[in-house]
């Protein structure tokens, strides 16, 4: 139970308490030590931590700084990982803060049910991420490109009207393979989630992303995925298969917006 | 194809934040119910947007990313 009003209980995730796994030498957000708060048969990892850097208003700012946000989040994911490579776990959302430990009990049995389900329907499944960029062919890259070199003509517009359609169609095509791949993938899958697709200006890659998606499969094994990839990919798309994931994507209770 | 993610590549922040704010159970703790206006999502793409705005503007246009591949 926390002692003072200025310091509050961080949650990473639930999971189930076993006897082969502790948190003692873990660090966590803001390098708090890792503990576990127990309630009947469920576990929170949790860390203590200062109000003055997770209270709302300096989650607020902090929030908005992209160091704090980078920091806090890996050190979260450290945290959900180690503790899922041990037993299956509920990832909980980056920043859920509670006023003490013993706010985080009362939370743990309110929605115990639904938590022990959701641990139980992730127990033996691993999340993977998939994502897809269009390759465009090189002579399309830019259909504007020669517009510096030559002055508008006739023949130039409908070269380059020309070009644009056919970058319309390419695309569209592309993204038909991307929705046919998408399918598949989500087919072999318990689950399936997809993300808005990243802005170049954040993948650093000059491909624009069709697919950015997750999966959850049973075991640990992502053969399936990966030779649907296989099959798939190629000249057209350009894919990524990323994980094994803490299931992230795959976390949701039963009445979740109550 | 390639399989990223393993050990000898840190996970790329913009992949994790995806999960960790797009995803993961939201039970809204104490503190985020005061804070339910705002869209985390939204807020910290916002800062990772404006981050990566800031460092290309720092950079000379030459090392851009474009075309380096």
């Amino acid at each position: 139970m926390n002692s003072t009003n200025n310091s509050a209980t961080y949650v990473y995730a639930v999971s189930r308490p076993h006897a082969t796994w502790s948190a003692s030498a873990l660090v966590g957000v803001a390098d708090r030590p890792v503990r576990s708060v127990r309630s009947d048969d469920l576990m929170a990892m949790v860390s203590t931590v200062d109000l003055a850097e997770f209270g709302e208003e300096a989650l607020r700012s902090n929030l908005e700084d992209l160091t704090w946000v980078e920091q806090a989040a890996r050190a979260h994911h450290h945290v959900v990982e180690e503790l899922s490579r041990a037993a299956p776990v509920v990832p909980f959302r980056l920043a859920t803060v509670y006023l003490n430990d013993g706010r985080v009990v009362a939370e743990l049995d309110r929605r115990h049910a639904e938590l022990a389900a959701c641990l139980d329907r992730l127990e033996g499944r691993t999340e993977w991420s998939v994502k897809a960029l269009w390759d465009q062919p090189a002579d399309q890259v830019d259909p504007q490109a020669d517009d510096q070199l030559e002055r508008p003509g006739t023949a130039f517009l409908l070269r380059r009207r020309s070009a644009r359609s056919r970058h319309q169609h390419d695309r569209e095509a592309a993204e038909q393979q991307a929705k046919a791949l998408h399918d598949a993938l989500a087919g072999l899958s318990v689950a399936s989630r997809r993300y808005p697709p990243q802005p170049a200006q954040l993948t650093g890659d000059v491909r624009e992303m069709l697919l950015n998606a997750s999966y959850l499969i049973d075991g640990t094994e992502p053969n399936s995925l990966a030779a649907v990839l296989d099959e798939h990919g190629g000249s057209t798309l350009h894919c990524e298969l990323g994980g094994p994931w803490a299931p992230y994507s795959f976390a949701s209770l039963e009445e979740e917006d109550r | 194809m390639t399989v990223a993610g393993r050990p000898d590549r840190p996970v790329a922040l913009v992949d994790l934040l995806d999960r960790l704010l797009g995803g993961g159970v939201v039970l809204h703790g104490d503190i985020t119910i005061s804070l339910a206006g705002v869209d985390l999502v939204q807020v910290s793409l916002r800062a990772l947007i404006t981050s990566v705005d800031k460092l290309l503007e720092e950079r000379p246009p030459s090392s851009s990313y474009a075309g380096e591949t």
